[in-house]
């Protein structure tokens, strides 16, 4: 398969998907932050990146809307730092998909993201991703996790 | 490879990940994405996917768009799996048992696996199998059901040349061969055709399987002067005489059995210049039957093991899984048939029979209608043993 082809042609779909993405802005200004058609463009730039890096491929829709939709009332985002949090998000969201080998699904993750940077990652992309990820990814790995995903309960065995 | 634009399977391939990921997921890892575009370009491959002269049609004045091409070619496909399956199921009811593991293993074992996990539509270049068994002639450039369906086709035309020759008289030429030809990699009908090929030659009975010294040495005299042309020839016309006393003399057959006629006629005059001609066709007959090995018993397993392996068992929702399990941890006849009375169920029988070899058929076999004579009572598997080991052994009651 000829990757740059392919990549010009996802990128014909993302002209629709930046006007979506904009779109979200009349939900997230209650809470204070909104993304610009410039922002949108950088935060597919960062995208395209993201996915070649961990190699996967995205059809049909990207996961920014849900993102967005997950993480705009967070205490520790506003909009000075809004559009740096979506990258570094957008980034793990895309390396753990990978190291949870697929087994969870988007709304899984950005569940269980969302959940740990708001209370014991206090915002810290670092501790996201290093440390609470890390840890998760590996026992899910290793089999010692059991998904309750009708409920969005995650326990150890 | 099909003629379609990336921009037109783009969408198609959108659907498919859309349907692999049950919609949960908006992303997927490169190799799975060129997995579901490969299975897309495998199903729209205009070499496989047989066009009516109407879709043809509807192709040309653009009428039918890819979407519906895909679609149809998919239900192609997914109707070739079963009639597939079907073929598989003519070939099991009328299989030609000869005890050769690779044989065995591939077509019997192997089979059933494929037909469970097989996936049209999210990783159709994956057969699965590897079948080892080598096919008479082999399939190349297939891959997927395409190749399963050949393969099988294939087998279909090689059981039924061997169904005209006597199991017994099989089994003693191959183990005049060699004495390991149940662990031999090797085509069985090859060395049959090839048989009876040389009986033709001097016209002998083809069905005995066997040359005498003389036999040879009438051989030697009739090829010694031939040039590899003539040879080859002369084993073309031998092919179609040996095919129409089978009365399977059909072009299919002929084109399909000459395939090898230029090897072997090579091989004949290799072995003629180097005086071995008895290693091509056999001449030393050692009574099979006579060297099966008394069957002794392997370590049984305690108790509360077996216990543990037959809920392991039970809890199997494949007849494969089931399987594995008998290899891994039977090594015992007894343990064996604990198992079949706890742990399997009407249907599954035949293929824990077919795991057994030959001493341990026989053994089972003596074993049971031994029982029999004092009592009437047998388990449902038992029942269905002694009705296995009559139609494969054709004893008679």
């Amino acid at each position: 398969m000829d990757d740059n082809k392919i990549w010009s042609l996802i990128q014909i779909q993302q002209k629709n998907e930046i006007q979506k993405v904009i779109e979200c802005n009349e939900y997230t200004k209650k809470y204070g932050v909104i993304l610009s058609e410039k922002d949108v463009i950088e935060l597919y730039h960062s995208r395209k990146d993201a996915l070649i890096e961990q190699e996967r491929i995205e059809l049909g829709g990207s996961i920014l809307p849900k993102l967005i939709f997950q993480f705009c009332d967070s205490a520790y985002i506003y909009q000075d730092n809004y559009l740096e949090m979506l990258e570094g998000l957008q980034d793990i969201f895309y390396l753990y998909k990978n190291e949870s080998l697929d087994e969870l699904t988007d709304d899984e993750l950005l569940e269980y993201m969302k959940e740990h940077f708001e209370e014991e990652c206090q915002g810290s992309l670092d501790y996201l991703a290093d440390t609470c990820l890390e840890d998760y990814c590996r026992n899910l790995r290793e089999g010692n996790l059991r998904i309750h995903i009708n409920r969005g309960e995650y326990e150890d065995d | 490879m099909t003629n379609y634009a990336l921009e037109e399977i783009l969408p198609l391939l959108e659907e498919n990940i859309r349907k692999y990921t049950s919609n949960e997921s908006t992303s997927v890892r490169n190799d799975t994405a060129k997995r579901l575009l490969r299975s897309i370009l495998y199903c729209l491959d205009d070499k496989a996917f047989n066009h009516t002269d109407e879709t043809l049609n509807e192709l040309v004045t653009n009428d039918l768009n890819i979407n519906e091409v895909y679609h149809n070619a998919l239900k192609t496909k997914k109707e070739k799996i079963i009639y597939t399956k079907r073929l598989y199921d003519h070939i099991m009811d009328n299989f030609y048992y000869v005890n050769n593991r690779c044989y065995l293993e591939t077509i019997r074992k192997g089979f059933p696996c494929f037909f469970e996990r097989y996936d049209i539509q999210y990783d159709a270049e994956n057969h699965i199998l590897t079948l080892d068994y080598p096919l008479y002639q082999e399939v190349t450039g297939l891959c997927g059901i395409d190749l399963i369906y050949e393969y099988l086709s294939r087998i279909q035309i090689e059981q039924e040349l061997m169904s005209h020759f006597e199991q017994s008289k099989v089994k003693d030429m191959l183990y005049s061969f060699d004495e390991d030809y149940q662990e031999l990699i090797y085509n069985l009908c090859k060395v049959v055709l090839r048989c009876a090929l040389g009986l033709s030659m001097i016209n002998k009975d083809i069905y005995k399987l066997v040359f005498s010294e003389d036999d040879l040495k009438y051989l030697t005299s009739i090829l010694s002067d031939k040039s590899q042309v003539e040879l080859e020839s002369l084993l073309n016309n031998e092919l179609e005489r040996v095919l129409k006393t089978l009365e399977i003399d059909s072009d299919i057959y002929y084109q399909y059995f000459r395939s090898d006629l230029h090897d072997f006629s090579v091989e004949i005059l290799n072995a003629l210049k180097y005086k071995h001609l008895e290693q091509v066709f056999p001449s030393r007959i050692k009574q099979y039957e006579k060297n099966i090995s008394t069957y002794q018993d392997g370590i049984q397993m305690n108790d509360e093991e077996l216990r543990k392996l037959i809920d392991e068992v039970r809890e199997c929702r494949y007849i494969s899984d089931k399987l594995s399990l008998v290899n891994e941890h039977i090594h015992s006849l007894s343990d064996l048939k604990e198992l079949l009375s706890e742990a399997f169920f009407t249907g599954e029988y035949l293929e824990v029979f077919w795991l057994l070899q030959e001493a341990e058929l026989k053994f089972l076999y003596d074993e049971i209608s031994e029982r029999l004579q004092f009592s009437k009572e047998l388990e449902e598997w038992e029942n269905e043993f002694i009705l296995f080991y009559q139609s494969k052994f054709n004893v008679i009651r």
